[in-house]
């Protein structure tokens, strides 16, 4: 399916690899030349490989020359998500800033974490079993490139029947230097048997040249394990990023993702699910309201692979000025997977007539016992709805304003953190009402 | 209060109402009757402010205003207010929250101070008892998943909240039971005063057992045909239309 292309940063990537195999641990680097020869082999990918058709980040990447984003800029984190209650750890292109995060806090519930190369020496066996395993390194080219050059980044372990109430806050800065500079960013997150935590994972970007930050992680989730994952996309125009988002369900739990996409340049969100055993519970549920020239390509896939597994999508989008929404969502229901509900929406508004919308649901079943349903709408806002309230004395604006925010805030609502849930409130109402 | 001349209005192509007249007068009730595709729910929507017809001659005024340069929520905001007869299902927005913001936006225009939240709840409490509204149907997503009976009865319930000077009533009778049927009206006689004017669209009589109009118009092709007092409401139901349009068939042969 994908195409070899010609890198035009032809330098840059060999000499970080070279750079990043030529210390660590053994078994590391075994996966990182694997990865580097899946890379080689498929590139990165252009708009004729079908997953990447109406998303091209091979234009933005062969613009300028980049250098390997600097991990050693100052960055803090903002006002508005110091308000939030919750363990906070900053990341600068990837990597972890100790001084600036609430890294005792986190010691504190529990939780162990660790860099992933401190992980691979001390609990190799432990580790071999979950990093990298379902990267679609094979497939994807972005993630192989992720494989090969990642950044040290951070290892969350939750011990059996560690439940974490505080919600732990992953905001991760890309920012550019003196030129264009792309980050490699990589997380495993492995959640035992009955455990509970909410993550938070807040992108933003800075900088006045591109920032592009290709990232992977990996959520590893055993019996009742109960994990929601919330992230945002708020970097500025200059951030394009591709994030690849790896669950795997090895057995009975439930998994929440809530993506919220609000700014960025072209933002490509990969979020890929593995109910791999029965009972599996997963839910992904999505909202971009995007402005300007924002492009967010979201990818979403669910594989059944077991019996009595249940999945819910709901992907929401809002297209203003010359802003582009893509949604693709693929259901795979194997043989094994009898009995299972599988259920996946996506609706579209658009407001204006340069905004665009690609929308593609893609159902593989092979079990014949299931039920699944999908469905996408695209349209402009219901004018009987807009003269129903407008004839009890609101403006035509307010009008507007009040059925976009109805039709978002089904996202919004899925946030179980109200402190979170209220700051998208108002950030939506005055969008909204601008 | 209200005075419609001429009004001609269209839809596309086609005129719908070819030279209404009206009066109505502060504390009166209007019955506006009439077969099917007569023009009736058209000039509840015309004086609405609905912009898919094209009012094309006439005019109206309202409380010596031209009601017809107004936008929908201006008129509104003066004091008009249609219940609808297909009453929109809006999803994700409470009955509660929007009629705060309605409210509100009606006060504003009066002149006077939003109402706080305990005011608020106050006021909506007072009117829910008045079309037997629950707090838990308010809550919900307007209108959505709401029976026939519901959607009727919190449209009136919005008039109550609003106060208008002016009610349209657009077939609030229809799809109604008994029960339902006498709970709308008396909500709605229940807001009549000195003050204000009604008027009622409807096909059938038996929505004015309950309403009692001042007035009774037949409306035919897009004209009054016929006014006269409440027993016209009731030979139109012992009789049915059809002497009506036989009688404007023979005047204009």
């Amino acid at each position: 399916m994908s195409k070899t292309t010609q890198i035009t940063v032809p330098t840059l990537f060999p000499s970080i690899f070279e750079t990043r195999i030529s210390t660590g641990n053994q078994a590391l680097n075994a996966m990182r030349k694997a990865a580097w020869a899946d890379f080689e082999k498929l590139g990165i990918p252009t708009q004729r490989n079908e997953e990447y058709k109406f998303t091209n980040l091979h234009k933005p990447l062969n613009k300028e020359s980049f250098e390997l984003a600097n991990t050693t800029f100052k960055a803090v984190i903002p006002d508005f998500i110091q308000q939030f209650e919750g363990i906070k750890l900053l990341f600068i292109n990837g990597e972890l800033q100790a001084s600036q995060s609430d890294l005792n806090a986190l010691k504190a519930t529990g939780i162990e974490v660790s860099t992933i190369s401190n992980t691979f020496e001390t609990k190799a066996e432990w580790i071999g079993k979950y990093f990298n395993q379902n990267t679609p390194n094979k497939t994807d080219g972005f993630a192989a490139l992720n494989t090969a050059l990642f950044t040290d980044g951070l290892v969350f372990h939750l011990p059996r029947k560690k439940v974490v109430a505080t919600p732990i806050y992953l905001i991760n800065y890309s920012i550019s230097g003196e030129s264009a500079s792309i980050s490699f960013p990589r997380f495993l997150t492995v959640a035992e048997e009955n455990t509970e935590a909410q993550f938070i994972e807040i992108q933003l970007s800075s900088g006045n040249h591109q920032a592009f930050c290709n990232q992977v992680s990996e959520i590893h989730l055993e019996q009742n394990a109960n994990i929601s994952w919330n992230k945002l996309d708020l970097g500025n125009e200059n951030l394009n990023s591709v994030i690849h988002t790896q669950v795997y369900q090895a057995a009975k739990g439930v998994y929440k993702h809530n993506n919220i996409s609000l700014s960025g340049g072209i933002i490509r969100n990969n979020l890929n699910m593995v109910l791999d055993t029965e009972h599996a519970e997963g839910n992904m549920f999505g909202l971009y309201l995007l402005e300007g020239k924002t492009q967010v390509d979201n990818h979403t896939s669910v594989d059944h692979r077991k019996a009595n597994g249940l999945s819910n999508e709901h992907y929401k989008g809002i297209v203003a000025d010359k802003s582009t929404g893509v949604f693709n969502g693929k259901i795979f229901v194997r043989p094994n997977a009898q009995k299972t509900n599988a259920y996946q929406s996506n609706g579209n508004i658009l407001l204006s007539d340069d905004a665009n919308i690609h929308t593609k649901p893609q159902l593989e079943i092979w079990a014949d016992d299931v039920k699944c349903s999908h469905g996408c709408t695209i349209g402009q806002l219901d004018e009987e709805a807009l003269f129903y309230l407008r004839s009890r004395g609101l403006s035509a604006k307010e009008a507007t304003a009040l059925l976009l925010f109805a039709f978002a805030s089904e996202v919004i609502e899925k946030i179980d953190l109200p402190d979170l849930r209220a700051w998208l409130e108002t950030t939506l109402t005055k969008r909204l009402e601008k | 209060m209200l005075s419609i001349k001429n009004l001609h209005a269209s839809i596309g192509e086609k005129e719908i109402l070819k030279g209404i007249n009206l009066e109505v007068k502060p504390g009166e009730v209007h019955a506006i009757m009439g077969p099917n595709g007569s023009g009736k729910s058209t000039l509840a929507s015309v004086l609405a402010g609905r912009e898919d017809f094209e009012v094309t001659e006439g005019s109206v005024t309202f409380k010596g205003e031209d009601l017809l340069e107004l936008a929908a929520e201006e008129r509104a905001r003066e004091g008009v207010f249609l219940a609808f007869q297909y009453p929109v299902e809006i999803p994700g927005v409470s009955t509660t929250n929007f009629m705060r913001t309605a409210i509100n936006k009606v006060r504003e225009h009066r002149g006077q101070d939003p109402l706080d939240a305990v005011s608020f709840l106050k006021v909506m409490k007072e009117k829910m008892a008045l079309v037997e509204i629950s707090q838990s149907l308010l809550s919900r997503s307007l209108n959505e998943g709401f029976s026939g009976g519901e959607k009727k009865r919190n449209e009136i319930f919005q008039m109550a909240m609003l106060e208008p000077k002016l009610g349209i009533l657009d077939e609030t009778d229809s799809g109604l039971d008994i029960d339902a049927l006498r709970i709308v009206a008396n909500g709605v006689n229940k807001l009549k005063n000195k003050d204000n004017a009604f008027i009622v669209v409807t096909h059938y009589q038996r929505l004015l057992d309950y309403i009692v109009p001042d007035f009774v118009h037949v409306l035919h092709e897009g004209r009054i045909v016929k006014s006269g007092t409440k027993e016209l409401a009731l030979e139109l139901e012992e009789k049915g239309y059809d002497w009506i349009k036989d009688e404007v068939a023979n005047a204009t042969a």
